[in-house]
């Protein structure tokens, strides 16, 4: 009994050995769930939208399409970023936060408004850039390279702090300048992440929260209005044509859902009821048409997507595709948790999108980008590969601080 | 840099970092510390995560399991819509389907003001599809009305247009966004006039408001059903949504036994006469003798049942049911033929008439003056002699009159039921005073209706049997199932030998000696009597006027149809035979016709009318 016991156990550790611990595992998991993410996405988009699409220009496909044109170009960005070598990577870090920064002030200057905020600069025709969500993914990089730079196993805090600290407040500026907090905050949620990832001191956290709490208190005191957004998702029977009326509606079409769904494009909600159905609500149109089973099968499929980045930074011998992993998986993290925590009405509405998930080329072509950075680095922990761990791991650098 | 501060530095977290909730910089920034391990924040980073997914998935279990059924309860409710189907009311047709009163589905356009985005746009569409001038439109569609109605009644055709508009795909959609509409049925009258006064009209609710319509309203409205859906905002339907339909359940259709041909006949006659004899209005009624069918029932002049409220309400009447008067000398038939009945004289016994006769202390006279008159009874018929119908009268007594008018249908309802039906009026003998009797058997101190009367003829016609008038034939469900109605109750009234003799004797009155010469149908034995009644005003509470009538049968010697006509006040000619005569003849023959009644010959009968051989003008 005990023989046969022993060998069934060591079959189950040979399976996952091979499906989890092996090293190209994580590569493939990070791939898989992304392209079905991003396959479901699409088709939800494609549903969620169709309503408003054929009212507004009488194609159904309208939205879908340029969903679908979006995920084409972000998989030809993620195709080439996982070919880009880290020594690439830590080359443009430099460059790409100076370009970042230029757009940030220039989006001030020239911006179009949408929403209320200033952050979109047209380039002609359907064409629009949104820096801030730009910003994000520069930060990342250019965060991950400067702090793998200046690592030590002991350090003092301006060798930690500057210029990463800065340099993201600025940023997180600009974007409050144009009127974009929910991007101010996810800004300044990755640098906390990265900042956390590399080892800093548990008190220099308490420190940024004050600080972000002060922050918070002052843009409320401020602005009226998004004090009472914010807090909305406490009122247990909103107004239905007032602040938590979207909430209330994500909550009925998840309910009408039930736990299989009442079928894919089906959605009573997406005939106007719910608003931002294919973008910021999407998850509980696919609540509603797939049920109970398609929102787990969303969140597991997200749980798993960050399990393998996570895992990347874990495994990784070098720190450079660690905080770039711990960066991503922070930015992802944080969309995930505002955008469904207020999808189901547990924490405020920000706006924020579901990554991969909802509509918007401008959230979702540097969100494929960035997962194709660490496909490229997951690719060279594979043991065949040919290329020699990157030489911060071997040792510090001869000592660049002065 | 002081080692004071260097030594604090281990044990605690520093004042710098606490201090001002700032980031630390600036000198104390320079204290050194270990930095912790990145893959065990790593981990801890995961474990948080998944500490607020399982949070987040055992809300989705909450909200889609537990409370799913609920919410989703609540907001179906919100989105839920339920309208009534108005049910099909019933057609009223004639013997032959042909619709008297029929529905058709209508719709009302609507618009909601807040939805039209742009009013010129949507007017210069919807102005052409709906027939109206855009001009007009702008204004209806402009402000803030959430509902106004644009056109009234349109036909379902309109709004299918509509709808193709905005389905067609070169169209924007949006420019009829906020126009709908309201389906429902009115009530058609494809023959205007004809039969107006049985059929009446519906109210604005479609309900029945006067004579058959609101008699067999619950009959002919049927059960409205109702359909339940999801709408969108904005009022479009969501077709995922299930459906719930209840389908109406639509009215029966009432087949009258009235024969429109006949009666479009029998309206324009009336009609023409009473325009022509200067009458206040004119009443004709047709019925088949065996079974009592009414074929036809006419009120001259008519009215438009789809603009009822361009005559006064008391022309809506069906006056042969709700018109009662005194029938004068057609009401000598029923003395006539209870003298006859009851053995008292023979056609050929002797009345001697005297030129006045004194009753009660009151002077009876006949309509022409004459001297004494050596008549046959069937002379008193033929001449409708007041003195000879009283002296016969006379024969049997007032109780013995008095039991054959009650079995003939005086002073009791018809059994129609038609709305404001009125049963006339017969003194009870206990009352009578003593020149009631005298008065009765010569047709007044009486009233009777124009259906009274015509059954009370039939019933002559029909060898001695009364036959209860039938105006209703079936009712025909939706389903086709046709539920005949009973047929009209019968008594007897007189011996057979007494109606065979009755009938020999009202073919006199359209002879040379009658009072009804010109009543006669080439091809057919006719019978008949003429009335020249007084006509008893409500107003002043006298008689003021005439009523000028004629009822007449055919075959006579073996009646099929009854047709009686009447004409309330003539200002002219008044007599009986030589105005109403001619209606009665022309209903006559195309009722013949359409029974399709073979013709008997009109070799006529001869009979004394006089007992000394004289001839009578």
């Amino acid at each position: 009994m005990t023989q046969g016991r022993a060998v069934s156990n060591s079959e189950h550790h040979d399976w996952r050995d091979r499906l989890v611990k092996h090293p190209a595992s994580i590569y493939y998991l990070m791939l898989g769930s992304t392209i079905l993410l991003l396959l479901l996405g699409v088709l939800m988009v494609w549903s969620a939208s169709a309503i408003e699409s054929i009212r507004a220009t009488g194609n159904s496909y309208d939205i879908a399409s340029k969903q679908l044109m979006y995920a084409v170009v972000g998989l030809i960005g993620l195709w080439f970023a996982a070919r880009l070598s880290a020594g690439q990577l830590r080359s443009i870090a430099w460059p790409l936060l100076l370009v970042t920064l230029v757009l940030l002030v220039l989006v001030l200057v020239i911006g179009t408004e949408v929403y209320g905020s200033k952050n979109w600069i047209s380039l002609g025709g359907p064409f629009r850039l949104q820096p801030s969500e730009f910003a994000k993914i520069a930060l990342i990089i250019w965060g991950a390279h400067i702090l793998t730079r200046k690592w030590r196993p002991v350090m003092d805090w301006s060798l930690l702090l500057v210029p990463v600290l800065p340099t993201g407040m600025a940023l997180m500026l600009l974007v409050i300048m144009e009127g974009d907090f929910g991007n101010a905050m996810i800004i300044g949620v990755i640098m906390v992440g990265i900042f956390y990832a590399v080892g800093a001191p548990l008190r220099l956290f308490a420190a940024l929260g004050a600080a972000g709490a002060v922050g918070m208190i002052f843009v409320f005191q401020q602005f009226e209005y998004r004090r009472d957004r914010w807090l909305a998702f406490l009122d247990p029977n909103p107004d239905p044509l007032g602040i938590g009326y979207q909430a209330q509606q994500g909550t009925y079409a998840l309910g009408t859902g039930g736990p299989f769904g009442v079928g894919l494009g089906a959605s009573r909600e997406k005939w106007g009821n719910l608003p931002a159905a294919h973008t910021d609500f999407i998850l509980p149109v696919i609540g509603e048409e797939l049920g109970l089973v398609g929102t787990i099968g969303v969140l597991g499929l997200l749980l798993l997507l960050i399990w393998s980045i996570l895992r990347l930074a874990r495994e990784t011998p070098d720190r450079f595709t660690q905080l770039l992993a711990a960066g991503m998986a922070t930015w992802l993290i944080i969309q995930v948790v505002t955008n469904v925590g207020a999808a189901l009405k547990m924490l405020p509405i920000t706006g924020v999108t579901l990554p991969l998930v909802s509509y918007g080329g401008s959230s979702l072509i540097p969100m494929l980008v960035g997962i194709g950075l660490l496909l490229g680095r997951a690719r060279r922990l594979v043991p065949e590969s040919s290329e020699p761990p990157s030489v911060e791991v071997a040792g510090p650098r001869q000592a660049a601080s002065r | 840099m002081s080692t004071a501060t260097r030594t604090r530095t281990p044990h605690s977290g520093g004042p710098a970092p606490s201090g001002n909730g700032a980031p630390p910089m600036g000198p104390p920034a320079r204290k050194p510390f270990r930095m912790a391990s990145s893959r065990r924040r790593i981990t801890w980073m995961f474990v948080v995560f998944a500490i607020v997914v399982s949070l987040f998935a055992a809300r989705l279990v909450e909200l889609q399991l537990l409370k799913g059924g609920e919410l989703a309860g609540e907001t179906l409710g919100k989105r839920l819509v339920t309208q009534d189907i108005p049910a099909v009311r019933g057609e009223i047709t004639d013997i032959n389907g042909v619709p008297l009163a029929t529905s058709i589905e209508v719709r009302h356009i609507t618009a909601d003001q807040t939805l039209v985005e742009d009013p010129q746009e949507t007017a210069a569409v919807l102005g052409p599809i709906i027939g109206m001038d855009p001009a007009v439109l702008v204004p209806e569609l402009t402000g803030e009305r959430r509902f106004i109605y644009l056109k009234k009644n349109t036909p379902p055709q309109i709004w299918r247009d509509i709808q193709a508009w905005r389905a067609a795909e070169d169209n924007d959609g949006k420019v009829l966004q906020g126009i709908f509409s309201e389906r429902l049925t009115i009530r058609d009258y494809p023959n205007k006039e004809l039969g107006a006064n049985l059929t009446g009209f519906t109210n604005a609710e479609g309900d029945g408001a006067c004579c058959l319509e609101s008699a067999l309203n619950d009959v002919l409205n049927g059960e409205p059903g109702s359909v339940s859906y999801e709408e969108a905002p904005g009022g479009n339907e969501i077709p995922a949504s299930d459906v719930q339909k209840v389908a109406p359940r639509p009215g029966t259709d009432v087949r009258l036994t009235i024969d429109a041909d006949l009666q479009a006949i029998a309206q324009r006659a009336i009609t023409k006469q009473a325009k022509a004899s200067n009458s206040d209005f004119g009443m004709v009624v047709a019925l088949h003798v065996p079974t009592g069918r009414i074929l036809a029932m006419a009120t001259g002049p008519s009215f438009d049942p789809e603009n009822p409220d361009k005559v006064e309400p008391g022309d809506w009447n069906n006056k042969p049911v709700t018109w009662a008067m005194e029938p004068g000398s057609t009401a000598k038939l029923m003395t006539i033929a209870a003298v006859l009945d009851q053995g008292a004289l023979k056609p050929k016994s002797s009345v001697v008439v005297p030129g006045t006769l004194l009753r009660g202390g009151k002077a009876f006279e006949d309509s022409h003056a004459h001297g004494t008159l050596q008549l046959t009874l069937a002379g008193v018929l033929a001449q409708s002699s007041n003195i000879g119908t009283i002296l016969a009268a006379e024969e049997i007594g007032g109780d013995r009159l008095y039991e054959y008018l009650r079995n003939f249908g005086v002073g009791s309802p018809t059994g129609l039921s038609f709305p404001g039906e009125q049963s006339g009026y017969l003194l009870d003998p206990a009352d009578w005073s003593e020149t009631t009797f005298p008065t009765l058997a010569f047709g007044q101190g009486m009233s009777m209706t124009a259906i009274q009367i015509a059954s009370m003829v039939a019933s002559i016609g029909n060898d001695g049997v009364y036959t209860s008038p039938k105006l209703i034939d079936s009712y025909v469900g939706a389903d086709g199932t046709v539920q005949q109605t009973a047929p009209g109750e019968q008594h007897r009234v007189l011996k057979e030998s007494t109606a065979k003799k009755m009938q020999k004797l009202m073919q006199l009155v359209l002879q040379e000696g009658g009072t009804a010469k010109n009543a006669a149908v080439p091809g057919y034995l006719v019978g008949g009597k003429t009335g020249t009644a007084q006509r008893y005003d409500e107003e002043c509470g006298c008689y003021s006027g005439y009523t000028a009538s004629f009822v007449g049968m055919a075959p006579a010697n073996d009646p099929e149809i009854v047709v009686g006509a009447w004409l309330d006040n003539p200002r002219g000619s008044y007599y009986g035979g030589a105005v109403a005569g001619p209606v009665v003849q022309q209903v006559l023959t195309a009722a013949l016709a359409s029974q399709g009644v073979p013709p008997t010959g009109d070799k006529p009968f001869k009979f004394p009318l006089t007992t000394d051989g004289s001839s009578l003008g």
